[in-house]
Order: structure tokens, then sequence, then C-alpha cells
């Protein structure tokens, strides 16, 4: 829950193009309202629930912990008129609250504790201490949980301190703990840094959800397993510890190694890349809870995913998660924005609409009240959503949850790839390093119109996929409510990956010579050109014209000036939508070859063109306009861009 | 330490670091911590010599024992180093020192019997109150700490008094511990009154009763109707008997020391220790007649700025600096020595004092502040000297001691019933991270270590402040007792010892397994803990006092082997006739009358003296009350 340094990577990927933006941000949870209501529930004005944690009793009323140390029962939680009744006080800052057997169990900063109300007054007069751990006595000395595993043990997690960085200044901090009912402990994993959320899937497998910070380039979600290291290598100060599940010594992690994290934990066994990243300020800052989707399609179309609370961006994001090859990763959505305050917790309500508890002191939020409690309830419409996006050896496999418009969803440049990591080292944080267009040579609709399989170029194992589909349109004539799906791929279906390599830096022998790149006056231009024009790039794959008028027979100088952020070229094509349409896919097929040819195919309806140019660069080339007059057209030849960065060539 | 006793090192900022590594290796040999003050004068209280001649109800005794049983009694034992009132219908003359003072900063311990009342006279004219106010919820100017009022003579109205902002009295018959900084009325060439005397700070047993209190003229029952620049300090010897030890002072003079010709050179530096100067430009030198975090430009800076000039020395003598950074580094180098180096990332908690002699005359200083941190800002350096009062070098603002901190603060209330508030708490300047705090309806409060199975601290008053904990993010995250509270010695309360010499741990042994079993409320809202040591289980329920302030302990032990209870320890510890013992330091009284099969033994071991008592294997209860 930091504040982040990088503000810069949050430009960077607003100008990727159709991204969420500052002010479309009330417009966005104003769209996504007719799909899911946020809804109040009523808090006494003398009750400071500063939520820490959520967990019904047996009588469907809702506990909340809260961080000044109390424990709030709620009866009637889903009406107009909740009745509150303070249930336990005093207590250190429970993060975390569960219940079982007449029992509301929490973390406190220092201890796990059982709270009973023996004599049935509704306040607990029993504060059994389960097991207690030490502290530094550092503020950042938070402690989460319990979870309850299936045969009644709990998990807690701990943070780590904070002193300028993360340290675990005391035995277990950033660790996740076991521990029995009877208070028997045993650390299971470790690399833990700010681990507010974490849950149980359906398998029994744990995951938790980390922010940014030292060592944490970018929120994610990490599997933990006996002896994993999360990353942060702070906890590893106690693996030394004979009840240590893994040996890892702290110094063994390089402080800069300038690798991913993907690339270390292939160096080192222990390390666990994590199975989904949440683009650091575009889905959050601040990850937090983790609730699946157990309602049975009572809250909409997502039965079995994953939804992820943010605390500084008061929203909540989706994750659909597959195993591929024993591996978990998956992807990510944005999914509802709009909360009163900073979201730490959600938990189901009996009526399956989501609790959600909020806090902001010491971190602010989006949402702006220092304190919350809303619902989350599905309004029965369904929204139009990528509904899951898997993993194929050469692409992926798109579910939607409403038939998609198939002309749309069978174009290639529908869709937008681009692909990107993050550095893994000691510091706060990190830039998005190696940012890559990929591009999908091949849309596929399945005949029901539900499903798209994409094949891809520019797929690459460790990095997040970004996939944009601004444009595709269902059978209704909607548009995707969220558009943008971001999946971690660690793995791919069979071991091997068969998109191929989109690098524009991996250098090539092959020298193709293109003659149509006029980069050189001609020498029959005794007199030289007789007319100079310059085009530039608009944000969102435009030209700065969309139409340039000019005599026919002309000699025109034209130079093609690249101030966007990405790759581009200029390919002048014949006459006719169709001739430059086809372009675009000729460009398109050019495949692994694209880039030697400046991604621009040989064929007679191309008759001028330049190079590739990174951003910031410019080429003049010299281009004999043709003697018929008619609609010629100027387009950008580069995967994704050809059928919307396009401008009109009149020649009068 | 005194600084200048180091070789002297080289002005160039290049060699700083250098001098620092020197200085911490002589630091990490020495023991010796830098003073943090300038020595205090003592009246010794070895004879009267130090007083002008008076009536004999003026002693002194080795030791003062006030009888909590009976009005305005005390007696005296023989000795020397307290000074004992016992007046008499012919005997009850005031008290005067021989010394005179205007400006002056005094400390002393006095002590009250039961319901007697006395006062400290400043320049024998304006007065401190003694009472015993032990208990009363409303403290008025009467009231021990209380400035009291002045006549109403001659149409003239007197000043009005001014109750302390707290009752901070302990029970009668405890030494209790007073600070003053009392200035004296000031006047022109004339012998015209320009300014009243004011009180800058009264402080009770640690408590701030006054601050920056200007008194109009002298107070009742004063020595001296007039005013004047300097007087005797005087005790009242006519109203009830008293006793006070540790007289100590500092009598300052209207001096200053100024800075002289100070340039500022401001550089660029993300650095957290000292870059080498020399191979700088600096972006900005000007001239400056004071020093100021707040001449770091730019927004959330990162800047090294250095002030050099002179400091302008009103007498011959030492001074003492204090410098205080605020997450930055810093040094002051004075005549080309550095004195002190703070290279590296320092906070407000982090001591730079160091000490060292001047002349009176100009002499040059450096001084760095390395703001290496964007997000703090803060720099303090402060000086004292041979009849000089501590004073700033550096402008207001440069610092911001509150920064952070709410428009109010947020305090945990008791309500009908026993509230508990678990947090961190300090205790003897180390942060206990498993206390609960409990208060109760009578008033009467305490805090007790869940990790070691020890009471730390009892308290009366209001409860519990727990702005560190909830203002924000908390970074101190301290629940900090609202009055005056006795600390208790703090050490695991019970342990196995091999006989009646083993030291008595301060942590839990290694071989000791303790666990926390929590805590359960019982009817009436009382909170019973229980811990279990190496399988014997422990449990412990505290309630107020009936009659007293104090809290009566009862502790359950249920185990398999003989156990010792550490009650109490301190600098010295007396039995009592009636089962009471008197807990010197932090100064509270043990009642263990309600015990009739146990028996406490006072034992002396490094250097203290501890009560404890040996507990047989079995089943046993121990009912104690302390008492402040």
């Amino acid at each position: 829950m930091q504040i982040s340094k990088k503000i810069a990577a949050l430009v960077f990927l607003i100008n990727l193009g159709s991204l969420v933006s500052a002010q479309d941000l009330s417009e966005m949870a104003r769209k996504e309202t007719a799909y899911y209501d946020i809804v109040d529930v009523p808090i006494p004005d003398d009750v400071l629930l500063e939520v820490g944690g959520l967990a019904f009793n047996d009588k469907d009323q809702l506990g909340v912990s809260t961080r000044r140390g109390e424990v709030w029962v709620i009866d009637k939680p889903y009406g107009k008129k909740p009745v509150y009744k303070r249930f336990a006080h005093g207590l250190h800052e429970p993060l975390g609250l569960n219940f079982k057997d007449n029992s509301f169990y929490l973390s406190q900063r220092g201890e796990l504790t059982r709270l009973e109300d023996k004599n049935g007054d509704g306040k607990a007069d029993l504060y059994k201490t389960v097991y207690s751990w030490p502290l530094s006595g550092n503020y950042h000395d938070y402690s989460y949980g319990p979870k309850f595993m299936d045969n009644g043990d709990m998990l807690v997690t701990l943070n780590l301190s904070w002193i300028g960085h993360g340290s675990s200044l005391v035995k277990w901090r950033g660790w996740l703990l076991k521990i029995t009912p009877e208070g028997d402990m045993e650390p299971i994993a470790t690399g833990l840094r700010s681990p507010s959320g974490f849950n149980i899937n359906a398998e029994g497998d744990v995951f938790y959800t980390e922010n940014q910070g030292d060592w944490v380039a970018s929120g994610r979600m990490t599997h933990l397993e006996k002896g994993t290291f999360a990353g942060n290598p702070e906890g590893l100060r106690w693996s030394g510890e004979p009840n240590s599940p893994l040996k890892l010594k702290q110094d063994e992690i390089e402080k800069e190694s300038g690798l991913t994290l993907y690339e270390y934990a292939e160096k080192v066994p222990a390390l666990r890349a994590p199975a989904i990243w949440f683009p650091h300020t575009i889905l959050g800052i601040s990850t937090s809870d983790i609730v699946y989707d157990t309602t049975k399609g009572k809250f909409g179309p997502f039965e079995g995913q994953m939804f992820v609370g943010d605390q500084g961006h008061s929203k909540i994001m989706r994750v659909f998660m597959e195993k591929v090859n024993g591996v978990y990763q998956g992807a990510t959505f944005a999914f509802r924005e709009g909360f009163s305050s900073g979201i730490l917790r959600m938990l189901w309500g009996s009526d399956d609409s989501m609790f959600v508890g909020m806090t902001s002191r010491g971190w602010s939020s989006t949402g702006k009240a220092p304190y919350g409690l809303q619902r989350l309830k599905w309004t029965g419409k369904m929204p139009f959503e990528i509904k899951s996006m898997k993993a194929l050896d050469d692409g992926f496999e798109l579910e939607f949850t409403k038939p998609v418009n198939k002309a749309l969803a069978s174009n290639p440049a529908t869709y937008k790839l681009t692909t990107f990591t993050y550095n893994y080292h000691y510091i706060y944080g990190s830039d998005i390093i190696d940012r890559e267009i990929g591009m999908i040579a091949n849309a596929e609709v399945a005949p029901d119109g539900r499903s798209v399989k994409l094949t891809a170029h520019g797929m690459r194992l460790g990095f997040i996929h970004q996939l944009e589909i601004p444009e595709l349109k269902a059978t209704s004539g909607e548009l995707l409510l969220h558009d943008t799906g971001y999946y971690t791929l660690n793995e791919v279906p069979g071991g091997t990956l068969k998109s191929p390599s989109m690098s524009t830096n991996a250098s090539s022998d092959k020298s193709i010579v293109q003659p149509k790149r006029t980069v050189e006056m001609p020498e029959s231009w005794e007199n030289g050109a007789e007319k100079q024009l310059v085009i530039g790039t608009s944000p969102g794959l435009k030209y700065d014209v969309t139409e340039v008028r000019v005599k026919r027979g002309t000699k025109l100088e034209l130079t093609f000036n690249n101030n966007d952020d990405m790759l581009h070229n200029l390919v002048i094509t014949e006459k006719g939508k169709e001739s430059v349409d086809e372009v675009g896919r000729l460009a398109l097929l050019l495949g692994l070859d694209g880039p030697d040819n400046n991604y621009v195919p040989d064929t007679e309806l191309v008759l001028n063109h330049t190079g590739i140019l990174q951003p910031e660069s410019s080429e003049t080339i010299y281009v004999q306009i043709p003697d018929t007059p008619g609609e010629y057209w100027i387009v950008c030849t580069f995967p994704g861009h050809s059928s919307i960065m396009r401008a009109k060539l009149i020649v009068e | 330490m005194n600084y200048s006793k180091y070789p002297i090192c080289l002005l160039l900022l290049s060699i700083v670091v250098s001098c620092t590594e020197k200085a911490s290796e002589v630091k990490e040999t020495s023991e010796e911590q830098p003073m943090q003050l300038l020595p205090f004068t003592t009246l010794e209280l070895n004879d009267m010599s130090g007083f002008k001649k008076t009536t004999d109800n003026w002693q002194i005794v080795g030791s003062a024992y006030a009888d909590r049983n009976k009005e305005q009694t005390m007696t005296g034992a023989d000795g020397t180093g307290v000074l004992i009132n016992l007046p008499d219908d012919a005997k009850k003359d005031h008290l005067f020192t021989d010394f005179e003072h205007g400006d002056i900063e005094l400390e002393l311990d006095v002590m009250m019997p039961v319901n007697s009342n006395s006062g400290l006279y400043f320049q024998g004219r304006y007065e401190v109150q003694l009472f015993d106010s032990w208990g009363k919820k409303e403290p008025e100017y009467s009231d021990i700490g209380g400035i009291y009022q002045g006549d109403d003579k001659e149409g003239r109205k007197g000043f009005e008094g001014q109750a302390p902002r707290v009752n901070a009295a302990k029970t009668p018959g405890l030494w209790q511990h007073f600070k003053i900084i009392f200035h004296a009325p000031k006047f022109d060439s004339n012998g015209k009154k320009t300014k009243n005397a004011w009180f800058e700070e009264v402080r009770l047993n640690g408590e701030l009763l006054h601050e920056n209190l200007e008194v109009t003229g002298p107070t009742r029952a004063a020595a001296f109707t007039d005013e004047k620049p300097m007087g005797p300090f005087m005790i009242q010897g006519d109203h009830g008997p008293v006793a006070i030890k540790n007289i100590r002072y500092k009598l300052y003079q209207d001096k200053k020391v100024s800075l002289v010709g100070v340039k500022m050179a401001e550089y660029e530096n993300e650095s957290k220790t000292f870059p080498n100067i020399d191979s700088l430009t600096p972006i900005r030198v000007v001239t400056t007649d004071s020093i100021s975090s707040l001449m770091a430009t730019g927004e959330r800076p990162q800047k090294l700025l250095v002030y050099t000039g002179e400091l302008s020395v009103p007498e011959d003598g030492d001074y003492l600096f204090d410098f205080k950074l605020s997450q930055a580094g810093g040094a002051l180098l004075i005549d080309n020595d550095t004195l002190i180096s703070l290279n590296g990332n320092y906070n407000l908690d982090d001591p730079g004092f160091a000490t060292i002699s001047l002349k009176k005359g100009n002499v040059p200083f450096k001084l760095l502040y390395n703001k290496h941190n964007r997000w703090a800002r803060g720099l303090k350096l402060a000086v004292e000297g041979p009849g000089l009062q501590k004073q700033s070098l550096t402008a207001v603002g440069s610092i911001d001691f509150n920064r952070g901190k709410p428009a109010r603060e947020i305090m945990v209330e008791v309500g009908d019933e026993p509230i508990t508030q678990r947090g961190f708490v300090m205790h003897e300047g180390k942060k206990r991270t498993h206390v609960i705090s409990v208060g109760m309806p009578e008033g009467i409060h305490f805090a007790y270590d869940l990790a070691f199975g020890s009471l730390i601290k009892a308290w009366d008053g209001s409860f519990l402040n727990t702005t560190q904990m909830w203002h924000s993010r908390g970074i101190e995250q301290l629940a900090v007792p609202a009055a005056f509270n006795v600390s208790v010695h703090g050490d695991p309360d019970f342990e196995f010892l091999k006989d009646d010499l083993t030291v008595w741990p301060d942590t839990i042994p290694v071989n000791v397994v303790q666990k926390q079993l929590g805590y359960e409320f019982d009817a009436q809202g009382v909170p019973t803990f229980s811990h279990e040591i190496n399988g014997t289980v422990i449990t412990d329920r505290f309630v107020p006092v009936k009659t007293n302030r104090g809290l009566k302990r009862t502790t359950t032990i249920s185990g398999e082997e003989e156990i010792w209870h550490k009650i109490a320890d301190g600098s010295k510890i007396e039995a009592l006739p009636d089962d009471t013992y008197i807990i010197s330091d932090e100064n509270y009284f043990v009642d263990f009358s309600g015990n009739d099969n146990l028996e406490p033994i006072i034992r002396h071991v490094n250097g203290k003296d501890e009560l404890l008592v040996k507990i047989d294997a079995g089943e046993d209860t121990i009912n104690y009350s302390i008492i402040w």
C-alpha cells in the first residue's frame, strides 16, 4: 500500500491507446452500474467501521473486525436498517476475520485469536490466544487471516515491517504460516511483502496478492505452496530456522540481476513467478482481497473466477485462471470501479451479493470516504465481456458472455496485442520494460459466436500480454464493457510456444531490396521536387491528416514524421478501398518476414513506402504521383494498424 | 565526552567522512555517552551552609518518612542529603538560599506528609504551591504545582492564581519530582518593570503543569512585596512539614550565541552520505542571517546545504550543541574541527550532542544539512552555554515536531464497565508489542504485557491516548497512558530460579516455553489473563483498591514446580511495619498484608533491590496491592 514513484509507467501505458483515462472513470462507473449495482450498507455515525475483516456467523449476521480493534456483528445487513452490536473490543488492529464452531477467529498484529461468547449475551467473553508471534513494534507489522483449510488448520500471512524498505525484523514477518487449532505453527512459504489478500481455491491451492514495492514491480498474484519463495528476499532471513521449509538464503538473491522475476525463477527453483500480474496503475495500485465466484451464476456469468479488490483505486478486478502444465496463470480484466473507500475485504452474502469492506486511513484511495461498507449486486443484466482468455501454443482462445459480431470478430485487425514485463530488483516498483507490439494473424470465430480462437505473433513466455479489442461488438451491437485483458503467460499447452517472434531488434542478415522505398531523389528530377509534404501522427493510430490532395503527375517530396510512441510506416497504395484492404491483409501474411520487409508486402498495389520507423524518427521519400486521378490511400501496414491508420490521397 | 579532545580533522569536506569513522571507532570503545545537558549546580545538603540562618525547624537528615495514617506527621533519620522542615508553634520560619537568582532552571524532589502544605518561592516572591493533593479530581491554584494567588492590597488586584493543568500528585510519603524554569521580571535602566516574571515551564512527576505563565506580581505570603531582578529562593516553613532533596539548578543570564556573516551554498545531492563537495558546483550561494531546512529549494528537493560563518560567543566556557535531523544527514564543524557528524540517515530520536570549550569572541563554523530524503524536511541546531539557557540557532519552521499530528488527540475513554485496548506501549524506553491496557470505571488503569505475563504500568485519571496508533498510518503505533503513571519493573513476573541468588532474567529464558493463553471477562467485565510457563498455569486479575489510589492484584499459580514471583525492584526497597514495602525510583508502595503463607524477601542484586516471593509447587494464590 505504498505510493508509487512510477507515474511514468502510467503515462506510458495510457498512450497505448484505448485504456481508461482519468476523465472516463466516472463514465465507466456509470456504464458498469447497469450490470452491477453498488449499494451502501448504512453505518451508524458513532461506529468507525474501518474494515479489517469480514465474516458471517451462523445466523447470517455479518461480523466486521476494524482497524481500531473492534468486532461488530451486524444483524440484517441486507436491509436498509441493519442493527450493529459490538461483539468485541480492544483488539490489536485485526485485519482478518473468520467464523467457525460458534467462534470468530482473527489475526491481531501479534497473535491468532479465537473469540467466543460463552454466556450468549452477544459479547465475546473469551479472547483465547491460539498462537502468538513476535512483533518488531513497527507500524507496518500487519497480520492477516485466518483462512481455514479443509482439515480445520488455519493460514495467516504476516506483512514485512517498513524501515525505508520492507524488512523482516522479527520471525516470521514476510511469511505464510499454518496454525492448528491447538496452536502448533508451521511456516509454509515466504517472499511475501504486503500479503493483505489471500485465499484457497477449490483444489486447496493457496494464492495471495502482492502490492507494488521493493522487489515487487507491480501488483501480482502468486500461488504459494510449501517452500515457495514469492520474491521479496527479506523473509529469507529465517530460512535457517529448523522448521523453515526452504533453505534459500537472503544473500543468494542478487539485488539487481537485470532479469525479470520469470527469468530469475529459472535460476532459483524456489522462486515462483506470479500467476497473474496486475499492471500498476492500470489494474489497481494496491491489490487486496481475493474471493472466488461461488454463486453458481447468481452473481452473473463468472462462476469459478476470482475477484480481486484494490485499496488505492477503490475498484475490483476480475481474474480468469487456468492451470497449464501444472502452472497457474491467466488473465485479468477491469470489473467494477467507483466504491466509496479503499477496498480491503470482500465476502459473499447469503443472497449472492458481494459485501465490500473498506478503509483509506493512512493510504488514501480514489473513493474518498475514510471507511465504508457496501454491497455489489448483479442487476441480472448480462454485460458484454471477455469471459475467459485461455492460452494456446500459438495464440489465445477467447470466450465472450454474448455472441459476437462475426465480421468484426473474424478480422485480425480488431485485436491489438502488446507484450511487456517488469524488472525484478530491490528497487521500489519497476518501469514497464521490453515492450513489444505483437499481432493477431488470424481470428476464427466459433459457429455459435461465443468464442474466438486467435493466432498470435509475438507471444513471449514470462511476459504480460495486453489484448485490446476496442471495436468489437456483440450481435446486439454493444461494445465490450471492458475491452482489455492482461494475460500472464508462464506456460503454453504442450510446452512449446509456436507463436512467431515479432522482435524488431532481432538482427537479420537478410538485405531485402525494396525499390519502392524511394529515399533517394530520382536523378530524373532535374529541378528537384515540385511539392513538399510532411505527414505526422496523432495518438490512437492516426495520421495527422485524414485526406491529402495532390495534382496528378506531381514530383512529391513526402516526409513521414513518426512522432507517436510506437512503430509505424507509411505506404501509398493503389486507387480504391479494396486495394488498401488487400495491402493490409498481405502485410499480415508476411508473418516472421514482416520486420525485414518493413511490414510492406511485395505487390503491385503498393506504389511507394517508407521503412518502419521507430518512435521519434522520420524518413523522406520521393513520390512520383500517378497521372491517373482518383482516390489513392496512405496506410500504415504495421500489424494491427492498417484498418485504422489510413488517410486518403486524392489525386486531382 | 568532549569532541574537542579528538585529533583535529581538516575542514576539507571530503575528509568529513573519515573523521566520522574515527570518531565512531572511539565511540565504540568508550562506554561514555556524550552529555545531553550541561551540568547543574547542586545545592549540597550535607549541612545548612547553603542557606541563610533560620530557625531549628529546618534540619538536614538522611531520609524522611511520612506516616500515611496521621495528619502532617513526618520523621527524619540520621544522615545527610535530605532537608526536612518540622515546624512547631515556636519554630516555623521560612528558609532562604544563600544564592540569589534571576532566570533559573531548578529541579528538586519533594515529599509531602498527609495534608501538609508548603511552597517554593522563586526570588522569595513567586510561589509554586506544595500540598498533599493526592487523589484530588479537579486541582486548584492551591494544589501542588499551582501558582498561588497574589494579595489584593491597597486597591491593587493581585495575581489571580493558576491551577495546574493536571493533578500529578503522588500519594503522601512518596518522593515527587519538580522541574521548573522561571524567568525574573525585567527592568529598564530607570528600574521600571518592562516585563513580568514568568514560569516558562513547571513539571511535576514528568507532567506539564504550566507553560509560559506570566505572574503580574508577588504571590501571597511572599517575603517581599516589591519586584527585583534578583532574589533568594525560599521554602515556606510555617504551614506544615515537608522534605526536600536533590536540589539542583542552573542560573541563566540574558545572553545568547548569535550568527555572524553566514553564507549558504546549495548543492544538488541525492546521496545519503556527503558527496565530495570539492568536485561539485553549488547551484547558488547566498548571504543569510538564519539557518533553516526551508532554504533547500525546489519541490520535494534532495539538496545539500552548506552554511559557513561565525558564531558570536558571549562568554568563555563549555558549550553543548544539540543537532537534530528529520531523516537527513548533517555535520557541525567548529573552528575547523568536526564536532558532530551525522553522515547518513538520521532521525529526530538519534542523538547528536557534543560539548566544546569556546572563548568569548567570534569562532568560525560550518554546518552541513544533507536533505537526501525528498519527503522529509527538518533541521535543528541548539546550543547551551555557561549561564546561557539552551537556545535554537536554526530558524523557526526549520523543524516541525508536530508534523503530521492531528488537530485533536484520539482518546479511549472508560464507560460503565472496564475497557481494554491492545497496542504497543513504551516501558523504560523500550517498545512493548503485546500489551493490553485496561481502563476501569473507578479511574484506575493499568498496562499488562501479555508476552511476559507482567504488569508494567499503573495510573489513574484519563485512560489512554491512541493518537499515535489511529491517526493516519500511526507510524509510532503507541498507546500512551493519558496520565501520570507508575512503571513497574517490566521483567517477566514469574520465573524458575535455581535459588534465591539466581539473577532475575529480563527476558524469557531460552529454556522456558511461555505461552499466552489469552483472557476472559467475568460478569463484572473484569478480564483475567492466563499464561503458561513450562506447564505452570498462571492467571492474573486486577481491580482498583477501594479506599486508596492503587491496584489490587490476585494471581493464581498452578504447577508442579516451585516458582518465583518478582513483585518489584528499585534502587532501594524498604519494609515498613505493616507488611508494606516502599519502592524507590518509581516511588510506590506494595501492600502485601493479604497473604498469610507467603513471605517476600528483599535481595540486593546487580546494584538494585528486588522484592521477590517464592511459591511452592501446587496451587497457590497471591494477593497484593500497589499504591502510588
